[in-house]
């Protein structure tokens, strides 16, 4: 009896590796009402803690702090927007046609919670199917790149952040080009590059964008800066090391992209 | 004043309220510092039902609470859950083994608890699923043991408190025999 009863757990180990999305039928369930807990207490929380920063302590200098620092990495992205297109005419005056690359809109989420295990780096934001969110939709800042959904439920999500181990992105180096796949390292300040060939010239401070080939990110958007290269005496490979752009402890609000023809299905219901 | 009939009644639901505020209270505020997860208040109570509960009662609930634990998790939901019900499972043979009650014990067990599920986690999530870094699993592990063990300290009266109300042997035994209300 007592192996029986320590061979049980072993069911959902297996049954998660089969795609059952309706055994979640619990889960959709708690998010009803353990989701709005967190947003209203969430809420509360910001609501007393803005109360304190911004109306008590240097009310107009934190606000234009904040605006210009919006403002700063906006521009930032804009800047390494145009760079991108200009390397990209470049190379387009070699070639005769252009590529189409798909059109996204954004739908702007608060964070209103935070995985409670420590091996998933995920938050809880307050968008969900209502507002036509579905599975692997790239999630951004004005910084760059965050996570991608994960979970869906009626009016939240649950998404993984670039530092997650489970989380793959496909990047490539603004200098050389070069293209490798960036995993999560399952820490908030740090993200390890995959399957970079040796050959490749890689250096600390690159900046590494995402490539638009992975099938979820749109070209462009900052993932981070290499902070750490490690060229091994032998092997095909090397190992790199990246600061992700996007700050997780200071993230509060988050676009999540939808491609058009969701965002049209999604007003159309 | 609740009957034994109402409290019978009234307990599970009860329970799953409370679970599920504190849930929200953790995803949204009770998180541990460097995105270290959340405190996990039904680890703490898995080690309390591993107490005073029989072996198939234990099983059915610590499987529910994992269910309710897995669900505030972005992945491996079945990794978490899996960790959690042989955790309770392998903290009930601890404490038979070792003959531990009291409130210093449960202290003691909830720390033990946390480590070896947390280490468990670990070898499940590489054997079935994503590869963690073993430093952050070792630093997260850290982060949390102590928080979930000063936790465990002040929660055990309450669940105490909790299974003295709902249980309530002696008006139990009164409402089982009339004879005894004269």
């Amino acid at each position: 009896m007592i192996a029986a009863l320590f061979a049980a757990p072993l069911i959902p180990i297996f049954l998660m590796r089969i795609d059952l999305p309706r055994l979640n039928l619990y889960d959709r369930a708690q998010s009803y009402v353990v989701h709005p807990l967190s947003e209203l207490v969430t809420n509360a929380f910001q609501g007393v803690g803005h109360i304190w920063s911004r109306y008590l302590y240097l009310v107009d200098t934190q606000r234009n702090n904040e605006a210009l620092k919006q403002e700063i990495a906006g521009l930032k992205n804009e800047i390494l927007g145009f760079e991108e297109v200009r390397i990209e005419n470049e190379r387009l005056r070699q070639l005769t046609s252009l590529p189409e690359f798909p059109k996204f809109d954004g739908v702007t989420a608060r964070i209103i919670g935070q995985d409670l295990s420590s091996e998933s780096l995920g938050f809880l934001i307050n968008a969900g199917e209502a507002q036509g969110l579905k599975p692997r939709m790239p999630v951004i800042t004005a910084d760059g790149v965050v996570g991608t959904i994960e979970r869906v439920f009626a009016h939240s999500a649950l998404f993984t952040s670039v530092q997650d181990p489970a989380h793959d992105v496909d990047g490539l180096s603004v200098r050389t080009r070069a293209r490798m796949i960036v995993e999560g390292k399952g820490k908030p300040l740090v993200a390890r590059l995959k399957y970079l060939d040796r050959a490749e010239d890689v250096r600390v401070g690159d900046e590494i964008l995402t490539s638009g080939l992975d099938g979820v990110f749109p070209k462009g958007l900052r993932i981070g800066l290499i902070v750490k290269v490690d060229r091994p005496r032998t092997g095909i490979l090397q190992e790199a090391l990246l600061r992700p752009s996007v700050d997780l402890g200071r993230l509060e609000e988050v676009v999540v992209l939808r491609r058009s023809e969701e965002a049209l299905g999604a007003a159309a219901r | 004043m609740m009957t034994q009939t109402q409290k019978r009644i009234f307990e599970w639901p009860m329970l799953l309220v409370a679970i599920w505020a504190l849930q929200a209270l953790e995803i949204s505020l009770l998180q541990l510092p460097a995105h270290a997860g959340g405190l996990n208040v039904i680890s703490i109570l898995s080690v309390y039902l591993a107490l005073t509960r029989s072996w198939p009662v234990l099983l059915v609930l610590s499987t529910v609470l994992a269910v309710m634990a897995s669900a505030a998790v972005t992945h491996s939901g079945g990794v978490v859950l899996a960790a959690y019900v042989w955790t309770a499972l392998a903290t009930k043979a601890a404490a038979q083994a070792f003959a531990l009650e009291g409130r210093r014990q449960f202290t003691g067990l909830v720390a033990g608890a946390f480590v070896f599920r947390k280490a468990l986690t670990f070898v499940l999530l590489s054997t079935f699923d994503v590869q963690p870094t073993l430093t952050g699993a070792i630093g997260y592990t850290l982060a949390g043991v102590v928080p979930a063990a000063i936790a465990g300290w002040f929660l055990f009266p309450l669940f105490m408190a909790w299974d003295a109300y709902f249980l309530h042997e002696a008006e139990d035994a009164r409402e089982l025999n009339p004879d005894r209300i004269k």
